[in-house]
Protein backbone atom coordinates (compact mmCIF):
# COMPACT_ATOMS: atom_id res chain seq x y z
CA UNK A 1 0.00 0.00 0.00
CA UNK A 2 1.41 3.37 -1.05
CA UNK A 3 2.21 5.66 1.87
CA UNK A 4 3.64 9.15 2.28
CA UNK A 5 6.96 7.65 3.33
CA UNK A 6 7.08 5.55 0.14
CA UNK A 7 7.34 8.62 -2.05
CA UNK A 8 10.79 9.29 -3.51
CA UNK A 9 12.73 12.25 -2.14
CA UNK A 10 12.10 14.40 -5.22
CA UNK A 11 8.34 14.19 -4.64
CA UNK A 12 8.71 14.84 -0.90
CA UNK A 13 10.69 17.97 -1.83
CA UNK A 14 7.93 18.98 -4.23
CA UNK A 15 5.38 18.68 -1.39
CA UNK A 16 7.65 20.58 1.00
CA UNK A 17 7.95 23.39 -1.58
CA UNK A 18 4.23 24.06 -1.04
CA UNK A 19 4.71 24.39 2.72
CA UNK A 20 5.58 27.99 3.38
CA UNK A 21 5.62 27.87 7.16
CA UNK A 22 8.75 26.56 8.86
CA UNK A 23 6.49 25.25 11.59
CA UNK A 24 4.79 22.86 9.17
CA UNK A 25 8.10 21.75 7.70
CA UNK A 26 9.55 21.14 11.16
CA UNK A 27 6.51 19.03 12.08
CA UNK A 28 7.03 16.95 8.94
CA UNK A 29 10.77 16.61 9.62
CA UNK A 30 10.04 15.11 13.03
CA UNK A 31 8.22 12.11 11.51
CA UNK A 32 11.01 9.85 10.29
CA UNK A 33 14.68 9.91 9.37
CA UNK A 34 13.86 9.94 5.64
CA UNK A 35 11.57 12.96 6.04
CA UNK A 36 14.08 14.60 8.39
CA UNK A 37 16.82 14.40 5.78
CA UNK A 38 14.49 15.63 3.03
CA UNK A 39 13.42 18.68 5.03
CA UNK A 40 16.99 19.94 5.52
CA UNK A 41 16.18 21.64 8.82
CA UNK A 42 19.73 22.66 9.76
CA UNK A 43 20.26 24.65 6.59
CA UNK A 44 16.80 26.18 7.01
CA UNK A 45 17.75 27.31 10.50
CA UNK A 46 20.93 28.92 9.23
CA UNK A 47 19.38 30.81 6.33
CA UNK A 48 15.97 31.74 7.70
CA UNK A 49 16.98 35.23 8.83
CA UNK A 50 19.77 37.37 7.49
CA UNK A 51 20.88 40.56 9.20
CA UNK A 52 22.93 43.09 7.32
CA UNK A 53 24.49 46.22 8.76
CA UNK A 54 27.73 47.98 7.98
CA UNK A 55 29.31 46.31 10.97
CA UNK A 56 32.18 44.05 9.84
CA UNK A 57 30.86 40.91 11.52
CA UNK A 58 27.43 41.22 9.93
CA UNK A 59 28.92 42.02 6.54
CA UNK A 60 31.10 38.96 6.73
CA UNK A 61 28.34 36.52 7.60
CA UNK A 62 25.93 38.03 5.07
CA UNK A 63 28.60 37.74 2.41
CA UNK A 64 29.23 34.10 3.34
CA UNK A 65 25.49 33.41 3.09
CA UNK A 66 25.36 35.03 -0.33
CA UNK A 67 28.24 32.93 -1.64
CA UNK A 68 26.66 29.73 -0.31
CA UNK A 69 23.37 30.58 -2.01
CA UNK A 70 25.10 31.38 -5.29
CA UNK A 71 26.80 27.99 -5.13
CA UNK A 72 23.61 26.19 -4.17
CA UNK A 73 20.65 28.31 -5.25
CA UNK A 74 18.01 26.20 -3.42
CA UNK A 75 19.38 27.58 -0.14
CA UNK A 76 18.01 30.98 -1.18
CA UNK A 77 14.51 29.55 -0.76
CA UNK A 78 15.13 29.13 2.96
CA UNK A 79 15.51 32.86 3.54
CA UNK A 80 12.30 34.27 4.99
CA UNK A 81 13.39 37.45 6.74
CA UNK A 82 15.95 40.10 5.82
CA UNK A 83 17.04 42.95 8.04
CA UNK A 84 19.01 45.88 6.80
CA UNK A 85 20.23 48.83 8.78
CA UNK A 86 22.77 51.42 7.75
CA UNK A 87 23.61 55.02 8.53
CA UNK A 88 24.96 57.23 5.82
CA UNK A 89 27.42 59.26 7.77
CA UNK A 90 30.70 57.97 6.59
CA UNK A 91 32.48 57.79 3.28
CA UNK A 92 32.44 54.03 3.11
CA UNK A 93 30.89 52.51 0.03
CA UNK A 94 27.38 51.29 0.73
CA UNK A 95 28.42 47.67 1.21
CA UNK A 96 25.41 46.72 3.33
CA UNK A 97 23.09 48.11 0.64
CA UNK A 98 24.80 46.17 -2.11
CA UNK A 99 24.75 42.94 -0.11
CA UNK A 100 21.11 43.36 0.85
CA UNK A 101 20.14 43.99 -2.77
CA UNK A 102 22.07 40.91 -3.93
CA UNK A 103 20.50 38.74 -1.23
CA UNK A 104 17.01 39.91 -2.17
CA UNK A 105 17.74 38.87 -5.74
CA UNK A 106 18.49 35.26 -4.70
CA UNK A 107 15.85 34.82 -1.97
CA UNK A 108 12.44 34.41 -3.62
CA UNK A 109 10.58 33.31 -0.48
CA UNK A 110 11.24 36.34 1.72
CA UNK A 111 8.13 37.12 3.75
CA UNK A 112 9.21 39.95 5.98
CA UNK A 113 11.76 42.72 6.02
CA UNK A 114 12.86 45.25 8.58
CA UNK A 115 15.00 48.04 7.26
CA UNK A 116 16.13 51.56 7.80
CA UNK A 117 15.31 54.06 5.12
CA UNK A 118 17.69 53.00 2.32
CA UNK A 119 18.18 56.50 0.96
CA UNK A 120 18.56 60.03 2.25
CA UNK A 121 15.53 62.24 2.64
CA UNK A 122 15.44 65.35 0.56
CA UNK A 123 15.86 67.47 3.64
CA UNK A 124 18.32 66.48 6.27
CA UNK A 125 20.73 68.06 8.65
CA UNK A 126 23.93 69.65 7.40
CA UNK A 127 26.28 67.14 8.99
CA UNK A 128 24.56 64.39 7.07
CA UNK A 129 24.89 66.16 3.76
CA UNK A 130 28.50 67.06 4.50
CA UNK A 131 29.58 63.50 4.74
CA UNK A 132 27.96 62.30 1.59
CA UNK A 133 27.48 63.99 -1.71
CA UNK A 134 23.90 63.10 -2.45
CA UNK A 135 23.96 64.23 -6.03
CA UNK A 136 26.49 61.56 -6.85
CA UNK A 137 25.25 58.92 -4.49
CA UNK A 138 23.34 56.04 -5.91
CA UNK A 139 21.54 53.85 -3.45
CA UNK A 140 21.60 50.35 -4.92
CA UNK A 141 19.05 48.92 -2.49
CA UNK A 142 16.65 51.79 -3.07
CA UNK A 143 17.11 51.37 -6.81
CA UNK A 144 16.37 47.63 -6.68
CA UNK A 145 13.33 47.97 -4.42
CA UNK A 146 11.98 50.78 -6.55
CA UNK A 147 12.35 48.69 -9.72
CA UNK A 148 10.70 45.64 -8.16
CA UNK A 149 7.78 47.66 -6.84
CA UNK A 150 7.15 50.07 -9.68
CA UNK A 151 8.42 48.52 -12.88
CA UNK A 152 6.26 45.62 -14.07
CA UNK A 153 8.78 44.69 -16.73
CA UNK A 154 11.60 44.29 -14.17
CA UNK A 155 13.78 42.21 -14.19
CA UNK A 156 13.00 41.25 -17.77
CA UNK A 157 11.75 38.02 -19.26
CA UNK A 158 14.57 35.78 -18.09
CA UNK A 159 14.98 36.88 -14.50
CA UNK A 160 12.69 35.63 -11.74
CA UNK A 161 10.22 38.07 -10.22
CA UNK A 162 11.35 39.19 -6.78
CA UNK A 163 9.69 39.77 -3.42
CA UNK A 164 6.45 38.11 -4.57
CA UNK A 165 5.82 36.81 -1.08
CA UNK A 166 6.84 39.80 0.99
CA UNK A 167 4.02 40.41 3.45
CA UNK A 168 5.37 42.58 6.21
CA UNK A 169 7.68 45.51 6.05
CA UNK A 170 8.95 47.39 9.04
CA UNK A 171 10.70 50.74 8.87
CA UNK A 172 13.53 50.98 11.40
CA UNK A 173 13.76 54.54 12.63
CA UNK A 174 16.55 54.08 15.10
CA UNK A 175 19.73 56.06 14.90
CA UNK A 176 23.03 54.64 15.94
CA UNK A 177 23.28 55.82 19.50
CA UNK A 178 20.33 56.86 21.56
CA UNK A 179 22.09 59.53 23.55
CA UNK A 180 24.78 61.15 21.45
CA UNK A 181 22.54 61.51 18.44
CA UNK A 182 19.68 63.03 20.33
CA UNK A 183 19.99 66.30 18.48
CA UNK A 184 20.02 64.47 15.21
CA UNK A 185 16.88 62.56 16.02
CA UNK A 186 14.87 65.72 16.09
CA UNK A 187 16.12 66.85 12.74
CA UNK A 188 16.33 63.72 10.70
CA UNK A 189 13.19 63.48 8.65
CA UNK A 190 11.74 60.24 7.51
CA UNK A 191 10.59 60.16 3.92
CA UNK A 192 7.66 57.98 4.83
CA UNK A 193 5.94 58.13 1.47
CA UNK A 194 9.19 57.65 -0.39
CA UNK A 195 9.73 54.53 1.71
CA UNK A 196 6.21 53.23 1.06
CA UNK A 197 6.76 53.72 -2.64
CA UNK A 198 9.36 50.96 -2.45
CA UNK A 199 6.79 48.37 -1.33
CA UNK A 200 3.17 49.40 -1.83
CA UNK A 201 2.54 47.60 -5.12
CA UNK A 202 4.00 44.21 -4.22
CA UNK A 203 1.47 41.42 -4.77
CA UNK A 204 1.54 39.95 -1.25
CA UNK A 205 2.30 43.06 0.77
CA UNK A 206 -0.04 43.32 3.70
CA UNK A 207 1.33 45.23 6.60
CA UNK A 208 3.53 48.21 7.29
CA UNK A 209 4.85 48.98 10.73
CA UNK A 210 7.16 51.49 12.29
CA UNK A 211 8.14 52.91 15.62
CA UNK A 212 9.14 56.36 16.77
CA UNK A 213 8.10 58.13 13.62
CA UNK A 214 8.96 61.80 13.97
CA UNK A 215 6.51 64.59 13.41
CA UNK A 216 8.46 65.70 10.42
CA UNK A 217 7.64 63.45 7.57
CA UNK A 218 8.76 64.36 4.13
CA UNK A 219 6.01 63.75 1.66
CA UNK A 220 6.37 62.29 -1.73
CA UNK A 221 4.88 63.69 -4.82
CA UNK A 222 3.02 61.31 -7.08
CA UNK A 223 1.77 58.53 -4.82
CA UNK A 224 -1.84 58.35 -5.92
CA UNK A 225 -4.85 57.89 -3.70
CA UNK A 226 -5.98 54.26 -3.19
CA UNK A 227 -2.87 52.88 -4.87
CA UNK A 228 -1.38 50.80 -2.09
CA UNK A 229 -1.84 47.09 -1.43
CA UNK A 230 -0.92 47.62 2.21
CA UNK A 231 -3.93 46.81 4.37
CA UNK A 232 -2.49 46.83 7.86
CA UNK A 233 -0.69 49.79 9.40
CA UNK A 234 0.97 49.88 12.79
CA UNK A 235 2.73 53.03 13.94
CA UNK A 236 3.91 52.98 17.52
CA UNK A 237 5.34 55.59 19.87
CA UNK A 238 5.12 58.21 17.22
CA UNK A 239 4.37 61.85 16.71
CA UNK A 240 3.13 61.69 13.14
CA UNK A 241 0.58 64.42 12.55
CA UNK A 242 -3.03 63.97 11.49
CA UNK A 243 -2.47 65.08 7.95
CA UNK A 244 0.21 62.48 7.28
CA UNK A 245 -1.73 59.74 8.99
CA UNK A 246 -4.78 60.61 6.91
CA UNK A 247 -2.63 60.51 3.79
CA UNK A 248 -1.39 57.06 4.70
CA UNK A 249 -4.92 55.85 5.35
CA UNK A 250 -6.06 57.20 1.99
CA UNK A 251 -3.21 55.53 0.12
CA UNK A 252 -4.60 52.08 0.95
CA UNK A 253 -7.04 50.42 -1.39
CA UNK A 254 -8.50 48.51 1.53
CA UNK A 255 -7.57 49.11 5.12
CA UNK A 256 -8.12 46.29 7.59
CA UNK A 257 -6.05 47.38 10.52
CA UNK A 258 -4.97 50.75 11.77
CA UNK A 259 -3.02 50.92 14.99
CA UNK A 260 -1.52 54.14 16.12
CA UNK A 261 -1.29 54.33 19.88
CA UNK A 262 -0.43 57.95 20.53
CA UNK A 263 2.65 58.59 22.53
CA UNK A 264 6.11 59.97 22.41
CA UNK A 265 8.86 57.79 23.75
CA UNK A 266 12.22 59.43 24.14
CA UNK A 267 11.79 61.67 21.16
CA UNK A 268 11.45 64.78 23.25
CA UNK A 269 9.12 66.43 20.80
CA UNK A 270 6.08 68.24 22.02
CA UNK A 271 2.66 66.83 21.64
CA UNK A 272 0.81 69.89 20.49
CA UNK A 273 1.19 69.10 16.84
CA UNK A 274 0.06 65.50 17.26
CA UNK A 275 -3.34 64.67 15.84
CA UNK A 276 -4.12 68.33 15.45
CA UNK A 277 -7.30 67.48 13.68
CA UNK A 278 -8.92 64.25 14.61
CA UNK A 279 -11.70 64.90 12.13
CA UNK A 280 -9.35 64.39 9.21
CA UNK A 281 -8.24 61.00 10.48
CA UNK A 282 -11.81 60.00 11.16
CA UNK A 283 -12.97 61.02 7.70
CA UNK A 284 -10.09 59.14 6.13
CA UNK A 285 -11.00 56.07 8.16
CA UNK A 286 -14.61 56.37 7.02
CA UNK A 287 -13.41 55.50 3.50
CA UNK A 288 -12.61 52.04 4.90
CA UNK A 289 -15.71 51.63 7.07
CA UNK A 290 -16.59 48.28 5.53
CA UNK A 291 -13.17 46.65 5.77
CA UNK A 292 -11.58 48.00 8.95
CA UNK A 293 -11.28 45.17 11.46
CA UNK A 294 -8.82 46.54 14.00
CA UNK A 295 -8.70 50.13 15.17
CA UNK A 296 -6.40 51.24 17.94
CA UNK A 297 -6.02 54.92 18.68
CA UNK A 298 -5.12 54.89 22.32
CA UNK A 299 -2.72 56.92 24.39
CA UNK A 300 0.17 54.78 25.49
CA UNK A 301 2.67 57.19 26.89
CA UNK A 302 2.82 60.92 27.43
CA UNK A 303 5.97 62.51 28.90
CA UNK A 304 4.92 64.23 32.09
CA UNK A 305 6.54 67.56 31.24
CA UNK A 306 4.62 67.97 28.05
CA UNK A 307 1.28 69.62 27.63
CA UNK A 308 -1.63 67.27 28.22
CA UNK A 309 -3.29 65.56 25.30
CA UNK A 310 -5.21 68.02 23.29
CA UNK A 311 -8.90 67.60 23.67
CA UNK A 312 -11.03 66.81 20.71
CA UNK A 313 -13.60 69.59 20.80
CA UNK A 314 -16.98 67.95 20.91
CA UNK A 315 -19.07 71.09 21.22
CA UNK A 316 -18.16 72.93 18.03
CA UNK A 317 -20.94 73.34 15.52
CA UNK A 318 -20.63 71.40 12.28
CA UNK A 319 -20.09 74.66 10.38
CA UNK A 320 -17.42 75.90 12.67
CA UNK A 321 -15.66 72.56 12.65
CA UNK A 322 -15.76 72.50 8.89
CA UNK A 323 -14.54 76.06 8.64
CA UNK A 324 -11.61 75.41 10.94
CA UNK A 325 -10.83 72.25 9.13
CA UNK A 326 -10.96 73.88 5.70
CA UNK A 327 -8.46 76.41 6.97
CA UNK A 328 -6.22 73.61 8.07
CA UNK A 329 -6.60 71.81 4.77
CA UNK A 330 -5.79 74.92 2.78
CA UNK A 331 -2.62 75.41 4.76
CA UNK A 332 -1.73 71.75 4.46
CA UNK A 333 -2.35 71.68 0.74
CA UNK A 334 -0.31 74.82 0.23
CA UNK A 335 2.50 73.19 2.14
CA UNK A 336 1.99 69.99 0.19
CA UNK A 337 2.34 71.92 -3.05
CA UNK A 338 5.41 73.66 -1.77
CA UNK A 339 7.24 70.47 -0.82
CA UNK A 340 5.54 68.38 -3.52
CA UNK A 341 4.03 66.00 -1.01
CA UNK A 342 0.97 63.78 -1.15
CA UNK A 343 -2.35 65.57 -1.28
CA UNK A 344 -5.63 64.28 -0.05
CA UNK A 345 -8.55 64.09 -2.43
CA UNK A 346 -11.05 66.91 -1.88
CA UNK A 347 -14.06 64.67 -1.44
CA UNK A 348 -12.57 63.25 1.71
CA UNK A 349 -13.94 66.33 3.51
CA UNK A 350 -17.49 65.37 2.59
CA UNK A 351 -17.29 61.94 4.19
CA UNK A 352 -20.11 61.60 6.71
CA UNK A 353 -20.65 58.79 9.16
CA UNK A 354 -20.25 57.53 12.67
CA UNK A 355 -18.62 54.68 14.52
CA UNK A 356 -21.75 52.56 14.00
CA UNK A 357 -20.93 52.16 10.30
CA UNK A 358 -17.67 50.30 10.79
CA UNK A 359 -19.30 46.98 10.07
CA UNK A 360 -16.19 44.78 10.02
CA UNK A 361 -14.70 45.93 13.34
CA UNK A 362 -13.53 43.15 15.62
CA UNK A 363 -11.11 44.97 17.86
CA UNK A 364 -11.52 48.55 19.02
CA UNK A 365 -9.28 50.49 21.35
CA UNK A 366 -9.96 54.20 21.40
CA UNK A 367 -8.94 56.98 23.68
CA UNK A 368 -12.19 58.18 25.30
CA UNK A 369 -12.53 61.51 23.50
CA UNK A 370 -11.91 59.87 20.13
CA UNK A 371 -14.56 57.31 20.97
CA UNK A 372 -17.09 60.01 21.84
CA UNK A 373 -16.24 61.97 18.72
CA UNK A 374 -16.57 58.96 16.43
CA UNK A 375 -19.79 57.87 18.12
CA UNK A 376 -21.28 61.33 17.66
CA UNK A 377 -20.41 61.24 13.99
CA UNK A 378 -19.55 63.90 11.44
CA UNK A 379 -21.35 65.55 8.54
CA UNK A 380 -24.93 64.51 7.93
CA UNK A 381 -24.49 61.57 10.30
CA UNK A 382 -23.74 63.87 13.22
CA UNK A 383 -26.15 63.49 16.09
CA UNK A 384 -25.46 65.53 19.20
CA UNK A 385 -28.16 63.71 21.14
CA UNK A 386 -26.78 60.27 20.32
CA UNK A 387 -26.82 57.34 22.70
CA UNK A 388 -23.42 55.68 22.80
CA UNK A 389 -24.99 52.24 22.79
CA UNK A 390 -26.70 52.95 19.45
CA UNK A 391 -23.49 54.05 17.84
CA UNK A 392 -21.28 51.11 18.61
CA UNK A 393 -20.37 48.80 15.76
CA UNK A 394 -22.47 45.67 15.55
CA UNK A 395 -19.80 42.98 16.06
CA UNK B 1 -1.42 11.13 -40.52
CA UNK B 2 -1.09 10.17 -36.90
CA UNK B 3 -3.66 7.99 -35.19
CA UNK B 4 -6.32 9.89 -33.23
CA UNK B 5 -7.01 7.04 -30.81
CA UNK B 6 -4.44 5.15 -28.78
CA UNK B 7 -4.67 2.06 -26.60
CA UNK B 8 -2.81 1.60 -23.31
CA UNK B 9 -2.43 -1.44 -21.16
CA UNK B 10 -2.23 -1.18 -17.37
CA UNK B 11 0.08 -3.43 -15.36
CA UNK B 12 -2.90 -5.65 -14.48
CA UNK B 13 -3.58 -6.31 -18.16
CA UNK B 14 -6.57 -4.06 -18.86
CA UNK B 15 -6.64 -2.17 -22.17
CA UNK B 16 -8.00 1.39 -22.31
CA UNK B 17 -8.43 3.38 -25.51
CA UNK B 18 -8.28 7.19 -25.40
CA UNK B 19 -7.83 10.16 -27.72
CA UNK B 20 -4.27 11.02 -28.61
CA UNK B 21 -4.49 14.66 -27.43
CA UNK B 22 -5.60 13.41 -24.00
CA UNK B 23 -2.72 10.95 -23.79
CA UNK B 24 -0.28 13.67 -24.77
CA UNK B 25 -0.85 15.46 -21.45
CA UNK B 26 1.80 12.96 -20.39
CA UNK B 27 5.20 14.18 -21.50
CA UNK B 28 6.53 10.61 -21.28
CA UNK B 29 3.90 9.37 -23.75
CA UNK B 30 4.23 12.40 -25.98
CA UNK B 31 7.98 11.85 -26.32
CA UNK B 32 7.47 8.12 -26.78
CA UNK B 33 4.98 8.69 -29.62
CA UNK B 34 7.38 11.05 -31.31
CA UNK B 35 10.02 8.29 -31.23
CA UNK B 36 7.65 5.48 -32.14
CA UNK B 37 5.69 7.21 -34.86
CA UNK B 38 2.28 5.67 -35.48
CA UNK B 39 1.42 2.59 -33.53
CA UNK B 40 -1.64 0.39 -33.48
CA UNK B 41 -0.48 -1.87 -30.69
CA UNK B 42 -1.43 -1.34 -27.07
CA UNK B 43 1.21 0.66 -25.20
CA UNK B 44 2.08 -0.95 -21.85
CA UNK B 45 2.16 1.26 -18.75
CA UNK B 46 4.06 -1.09 -16.44
CA UNK B 47 3.96 0.96 -13.21
CA UNK B 48 0.26 1.80 -13.10
CA UNK B 49 -2.77 -0.38 -12.39
CA UNK B 50 -6.18 -0.04 -14.02
CA UNK B 51 -7.93 1.92 -11.25
CA UNK B 52 -5.13 4.49 -11.06
CA UNK B 53 -4.77 4.69 -14.84
CA UNK B 54 -8.50 5.43 -15.20
CA UNK B 55 -8.20 8.21 -12.60
CA UNK B 56 -5.18 9.68 -14.39
CA UNK B 57 -7.04 9.56 -17.73
CA UNK B 58 -10.07 11.24 -16.14
CA UNK B 59 -7.83 14.10 -15.07
CA UNK B 60 -6.18 14.35 -18.49
CA UNK B 61 -9.60 14.41 -20.21
CA UNK B 62 -10.74 17.28 -18.04
CA UNK B 63 -7.51 19.24 -18.52
CA UNK B 64 -6.82 18.48 -22.18
CA UNK B 65 -7.45 22.09 -23.19
CA UNK B 66 -5.06 23.59 -20.58
CA UNK B 67 -2.10 25.54 -21.89
CA UNK B 68 1.10 23.48 -21.63
CA UNK B 69 3.31 24.35 -18.67
CA UNK B 70 6.56 26.04 -19.56
CA UNK B 71 8.50 24.03 -17.04
CA UNK B 72 10.78 26.80 -15.82
CA UNK B 73 8.13 28.91 -14.13
CA UNK B 74 8.79 27.73 -10.58
CA UNK B 75 10.70 30.78 -9.51
CA UNK B 76 8.59 33.44 -11.06
CA UNK B 77 5.22 32.08 -10.06
CA UNK B 78 3.92 32.56 -6.59
CA UNK B 79 3.61 29.09 -5.21
CA UNK B 80 0.21 28.75 -3.71
CA UNK B 81 -1.68 25.76 -2.54
CA UNK B 82 -4.93 26.92 -4.06
CA UNK B 83 -6.59 24.09 -5.94
CA UNK B 84 -9.49 24.63 -8.29
CA UNK B 85 -12.83 23.14 -7.38
CA UNK B 86 -12.87 20.33 -9.92
CA UNK B 87 -9.39 19.19 -8.91
CA UNK B 88 -10.34 19.31 -5.23
CA UNK B 89 -13.24 16.97 -5.85
CA UNK B 90 -11.07 14.80 -8.08
CA UNK B 91 -8.55 14.44 -5.24
CA UNK B 92 -11.12 13.32 -2.71
CA UNK B 93 -9.87 9.74 -2.71
CA UNK B 94 -8.34 7.53 -0.06
CA UNK B 95 -4.68 8.09 0.80
CA UNK B 96 -3.46 5.03 -1.04
CA UNK B 97 -5.08 6.22 -4.26
CA UNK B 98 -3.77 9.75 -3.68
CA UNK B 99 -0.16 8.55 -3.42
CA UNK B 100 -0.63 6.15 -6.35
CA UNK B 101 -1.88 9.05 -8.48
CA UNK B 102 1.12 11.16 -7.44
CA UNK B 103 3.53 8.33 -8.29
CA UNK B 104 1.81 7.74 -11.65
CA UNK B 105 1.86 11.47 -12.47
CA UNK B 106 5.54 11.54 -11.64
CA UNK B 107 6.28 8.46 -13.77
CA UNK B 108 4.16 9.61 -16.72
CA UNK B 109 5.50 13.16 -16.34
CA UNK B 110 2.17 15.00 -16.05
CA UNK B 111 3.26 18.15 -14.28
CA UNK B 112 -0.19 19.61 -13.64
CA UNK B 113 -1.45 16.44 -11.98
CA UNK B 114 1.73 16.05 -9.93
CA UNK B 115 1.34 19.64 -8.70
CA UNK B 116 -2.28 19.12 -7.69
CA UNK B 117 -1.40 15.88 -5.89
CA UNK B 118 1.50 17.44 -3.99
CA UNK B 119 -0.60 20.49 -3.09
CA UNK B 120 -3.28 18.18 -1.73
CA UNK B 121 -0.74 16.45 0.50
CA UNK B 122 0.75 19.81 1.55
CA UNK B 123 -2.72 21.00 2.56
CA UNK B 124 -3.15 17.86 4.66
CA UNK B 125 0.07 18.71 6.51
CA UNK B 126 -0.53 22.44 7.04
CA UNK B 127 -1.30 23.56 10.57
CA UNK B 128 -0.95 20.09 12.08
CA UNK B 129 1.21 19.14 15.06
CA UNK B 130 3.82 16.40 14.59
CA UNK B 131 1.49 13.97 16.43
CA UNK B 132 -1.44 14.83 14.16
CA UNK B 133 0.69 14.33 11.05
CA UNK B 134 1.86 10.97 12.33
CA UNK B 135 -1.74 9.92 12.89
CA UNK B 136 -3.02 11.30 9.57
CA UNK B 137 -0.43 9.50 7.48
CA UNK B 138 0.17 6.54 9.77
CA UNK B 139 3.93 7.12 9.74
CA UNK B 140 6.24 4.72 11.57
CA UNK B 141 8.56 6.56 13.95
CA UNK B 142 12.10 5.28 13.33
CA UNK B 143 13.92 7.67 15.68
CA UNK B 144 15.43 6.64 18.99
CA UNK B 145 14.12 8.69 21.95
CA UNK B 146 17.47 10.53 22.05
CA UNK B 147 17.27 11.45 18.38
CA UNK B 148 13.70 12.58 18.79
CA UNK B 149 14.67 14.81 21.67
CA UNK B 150 17.56 16.29 19.73
CA UNK B 151 15.36 17.05 16.72
CA UNK B 152 12.80 18.72 18.95
CA UNK B 153 15.49 20.99 20.40
CA UNK B 154 16.96 21.70 16.98
CA UNK B 155 13.59 22.71 15.58
CA UNK B 156 12.54 24.97 18.43
CA UNK B 157 13.33 28.05 16.35
CA UNK B 158 10.68 27.11 13.82
CA UNK B 159 7.79 27.18 16.27
CA UNK B 160 5.23 29.98 16.36
CA UNK B 161 5.96 31.09 12.85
Amino acid sequence: MAQLTDLPTEIILHIVSYLQSHDDIAALAAQSSHLYESCDMRARARFREIHITNNAKHLKSAFAALIDILEQPYLGRYVRHIEYWELFHCREPLLAQVLTALLISVAPEVESMALSQPFLSKFSVPWHTDSIDRKCTKFPLKWLLHQINNNDAFPGARGPKLLRKLRDVYLVNETEDDTSWKQDRVFFMTDLFGFLELFHHLPSIESFGTDELKTSVVGKHGLPFASSNISRIRIEHSLADSMNLARMICLCKQLREFQCPIGARSIGGNLTCRLNSFRIIFQALLVHRRTLEVLDLGVTYIPFESTPVERVPLNLSENREKREQMQLIRTANEMALADRSVQLPDWIWDQAGSLAEFSALKHLNLELQYLLYMARGVGTARDDGYQLVDRLPSQ
Amino acid sequence: MSATMLTFESNDGVQITIARDVAERSVLIKNMLEDLGDTVEAIPIPNVNEAVLRKVIEWCEHHKGDPPSTGDDDDSRRKTTDIDEWDQKFMQVDQEMLFEIILAANYLDIKGLLDVGCKTVANMIKGKSPEEIRKTFNIQNDFTPEEEDQIRRENEWAEDR
